[in-house]
């Protein structure tokens, strides 16, 4: 379903950018870039509806159904999040964790590469290891939209590639993705890859207290680094 | 370890708590009587069914209460080190049972006590909210602490003696003074807030894995809040003003039981604390029973503390790198 910002206010107590409304595509992988501070994370926050608009609205459409953020439940069947850093301390092993959104065997079958941890603490994978659960596990809330926040911050490069492989295979399987962060090579590479479908739902946009503005999917990695510089 | 162990454990402590005594009770003497209908022994009949049995249902519940309670403080919290008496909520109840006892006024000590650790924990809660690092939120909890036994000594020092005598003993903890109405509420408050646990525990292994999360994960936050608020204010409230202010046993069950068990899950912790909550209070009770016998007479909580703060710190100083 498309997700639509209309004339929505977004900060705390008060708007820390200008009024968003603005579609965006079912199919797509919707890029936010923006320097720290600029409000990233507070416009994810909102969009997964932890945080409510201080005035306008957000909502998935398509046709005449329509659901808003303020309607928990049904809202995350439809938007699953993946935190920038993987949860500490947490005991519980890679199977109950996935368990908590869907039966795990579901999410070994679409990502073979967790089936040896199935068994091993969360605390006890590395960071790379315990993303691509906090992945797995949000693609078995919602096989609709993935709000990602920096996903790749804290890792390897390999780890990385994991990530953006199990993102790929989230779209081919009609997903949506919405992800800030500061991996520009990442998304250069990836828009280059994309299948033309995808491509052309996809978006890329620049934060800023002005609000979204929009790049070319197609842009070199030169002119992202100049549009975040 | 298994948990069924640990449960036929506590189920032998129970039934040597009763058993055994200062008194000794010719058990198949007055069990025939009962059967047969034949004369039984008063004095047998009133110690067992007036003293003894209230007394180990009170240890029993109020183990497995406060162990679960430190389980849901440092699941709320997301803090191996919170927990009921850590956070400064089990002072709260002090302070309402002070008020209660020292300025004489005309309130049951239970309600005090539970008014008191709600408004601890309220502070608490808006706290936590404004506080990023939980060691701050544990450090408002020691604040609270002190404050509140400044209170306390205040009140202390004003009192008549008696009224101090009262508090001083009540301070000092024991299951031995509880009535039969008061262990059978216990029994109920066990019941209510296993149930809850058992209902609530997805959404409880949810928050574990952060806030927000837990809350796109469908983890209603506000009223989760505000049913953690309503039964931990409650049951500390009812526990603490019948048994004194408990030490260590909140904090120390939860870490006992991941020690001995593997399973992290909250459907699985809350059986296996339940089991150990009430063997380690049936154990420290054994003991102080054990010193009366011998005209000894250690309060409970200094058995509570010289058995538990070895274990606990044992517990911590083996497995600081995992506490979860």
């Amino acid at each position: 379903m498309n997700l639509v910002l209309n004339n929505a206010h977004v900060g705390h107590k008060h708007p820390c950018m200008e009024p968003l409304t603005m579609t965006f595509g079912a199919g797509g992988m919707h890029v936010v870039l923006g320097a720290n501070g600029t409000g990233k994370t507070t416009l994810l926050r909102t969009v997964l509806g932890v945080q409510a608009p201080l005035a306008g609205q957000i909502t998935l459409d398509q046709g005449e159904g329509k659901l808003h953020t303020n309607d928990a439940r049904a809202w995350g069947k439809h938007v699953a999040f993946v935190p920038s850093m993987p949860p500490k301390h947490v005991g519980l092993t890679v199977a109950e964790v996935l368990s908590l959104s869907g039966p795990w065997e579901e999410a070994v079958s679409h990502h073979p590469q967790l089936e040896p941890w199935m068994n091993q603490r969360l605390s006890t994978l590395s960071d790379g290891q315990a993303q691509q659960v906090m992945v797995a596990r949000a693609m078995l809330q919602s096989n609709d939209w993935l709000m990602l926040d920096e996903p790749t911050a804290f890792l390897d490069v390999r780890g990385q590639r994991h990530l953006w492989g199990m993102l790929t295979t989230h779209l081919n399987c009609g997903g949506s993705v919405m992800m800030a962060t500061h991996d520009l090579r990442g998304v250069h590479r990836w828009m280059q890859e994309a299948p033309a479908e995808v491509a052309a739902v996809s978006s890329i946009h620049v934060l800023s207290s002005s609000g979204l503005s929009p790049l070319a999917t197609d842009a070199s990695l030169d002119a992202l680094e100049a549009a975040l510089g | 370890m298994k948990t069924r162990l640990v449960f036929l454990l506590m189920l032998l402590a129970l039934v040597s708590h009763v058993a055994l005594g200062e008194v000794e009770i010719v058990w198949g003497e007055l069990l025939g009587a009962l059967l047969t209908g034949g004369e039984v022994n008063e004095l047998h009949a009133t110690i067992v069914k007036e003293v003894r049995w209230p007394r180990a249902l009170t240890a029993m519940t109020s183990g497995t209460l406060l162990g679960w309670l430190g389980l849901l403080m440092q699941t709320w919290f997301r803090n191996p080190l919170a927990g009921p008496g850590v956070l400064g909520i089990t002072s709260g109840g002090s302070l309402g049972v002070a008020l209660a006892v020292l300025l004489g006024l005309a309130l049951p000590a239970w309600m005090a006590a539970a008014m008191g650790c709600f408004a601890v924990l309220l502070l608490i809660g808006v706290g936590a909210r404004r506080f990023v690092s939980p060691v701050t939120t544990l450090v408002f909890g020691l604040m609270i602490s002190y404050a509140v036994s400044a209170v306390v000594t205040v009140l202390q020092s004003s009192a008549t003696a008696e009224a101090l005598q009262t508090y001083v003993f009540w301070g000092m903890g024991t299951f031995g003074k509880a009535s039969f109405l008061q262990a059978t509420s216990c029994v109920a408050l066990q019941l209510l807030l296993g149930m809850w646990m058992i209902r609530r525990a997805k959404w409880l292994d949810m928050w574990t894995l952060g806030e927000d999360l837990a809350q796109t994960m469908g983890v209603p936050k506000a009223r989760l809040h505000l049913e953690i608020l309503l039964l931990t204010g409650l049951i500390l409230g009812v526990v603490t003003s019948v048994c004194g202010p408990l030490a260590f046993l909140g904090l120390a069950t939860p870490h006992v039981y991941r020690f001995f068990h593997p399973k992290r899950g909250h459907m699985d912790a809350i059986q296996g604390i339940g089991a150990w909550g009430a063997l380690l209070a049936l154990l420290a009770d054994g003991v102080v029973r054990w010193t009366d016998s011998l005209a000894m007479h250690w309060p409970l909580n200094a058995v509570l503390a010289i058995l538990g703060a070895p274990v606990v710190l044992a517990v911590l100083w083996k497995r600081t790198h995992d506490w979860s």
